[in-house]
């Protein structure tokens, strides 16, 4: 009987374990850089017509893509972004949990700090530093890849 | 009654003799001075016995008596005696051990449901779009799109 019990009890601790490791596991996220212009012939490159919905919604009509970071990361770490200006970007993966992630980015160009958490399927457009001539870098963030 | 015929009596504690025995004892002691001696000599004597037995059995110690009457009886002569309800219950449990498992397993996996059912009603935070933005020195917005948020700042004095 005390097999029993203990395969019992075994079962019951994995079960409760499997969760807690289900959300340790590492998440695709993907990163970009883009560059947006106020002035110039309005229209996406190829590759970021997925971003339409969300860039079409700022006051930059031109935009160019200048990196891409694809990263796995688990919750707590950080990924370095490099800006083309000189500058960088940090992006913490706090937590994901059911596909939904949260994320803190950290622009010191702008000083700016967000933490964002979005559903599956939803991306975060932050823009990380300030206007200087008409133009503003920007990054996409998604977890999922 | 005579000397002979009480001396029998004499001594006799509270109760032993019949009420006749202790008319006649009591008649003849009233007359006879040294039947009464020998009662004051046997009553002296009973006193001093008593006390004796008492002193010698205050000098024992029998506070682990009945433990080790209790320790000296064998665990086969209690084989016959009625179980207690805890007994009974490991008996229960012994007989029905996958009745047993399963009534252990129940509530863990009950808990286990419940736990995940918390765990996923506070996961309806995070399915949910939160977004938290603070600026040091710049004017910040968030636009909401379809496709997830917009983040944006701008020229000014103050963050959100």
């Amino acid at each position: 009987m005390r097999s029993i019990w203990t395969a019992a009890w075994v079962a019951v601790a994995v079960l409760v374990c499997l969760p807690a490791r289900a959300a340790d596991a590492p998440v695709p996220v993907r990163i970009r850089v883009l560059q947006g212009f106020r002035q110039g012939a309005p229209g996406l490159p190829p590759g970021l017509e997925d971003l339409k919905g969300q860039l079409s919604s700022t006051a930059y009509v031109r935009w160019e893509q200048a990196g891409e970071v694809q990263a796995s990361m688990q919750p707590g770490r950080t990924q370095p972004v490099s800006l083309p200006g000189g500058g960088s970007v940090s992006v913490k993966l706090v937590e994901a949990r059911q596909g939904a992630a949260t994320f803190e980015v950290s622009a010191p160009g702008s000083r700016t700090q967000s933490r964002v958490t979005v559903p599956p399927g939803k991306r975060i457009v932050q823009q990380v530093t300030a206007e200087q001539g008409g133009s503003a870098w920007f990054v996409t963030i998604k977890a999922g890849g | 009654m005579k000397c002979a015929g009480a001396a029998p009596l004499l001594g006799s504690l509270p109760g032993e003799l019949d009420p006749g025995e202790e008319a006649l004892l009591g008649a003849h002691l009233a007359t006879c001075s040294a039947c009464r001696a020998r009662q004051a000599d046997v009553e002296a004597l009973s006193g001093l016995v008593r006390d004796g037995l008492r002193g010698a059995a205050a000098k024992r110690d029998f506070s682990a008596f009945s433990d080790g009457v209790m320790a000296r009886i064998p665990a086969s002569a209690w084989r016959g005696a009625p179980a207690g309800p805890l007994d009974r219950f490991r008996e229960l449990l012994r007989r029905h051990r996958v009745l047993a498992a399963a009534s252990a397993l129940v509530p863990a996996l009950a808990a286990v449901a419940l736990y995940l059912y918390i765990d996923r009603r506070g996961g309806t935070g995070p399915s949910e779009l939160s977004v938290e933005v603070t600026s040091e020195d710049l004017a910040t917005a968030v636009l909401q799109t379809s496709d997830g948020p917009v983040i944006l700042v701008g020229e000014g004095s103050e963050g959100t």
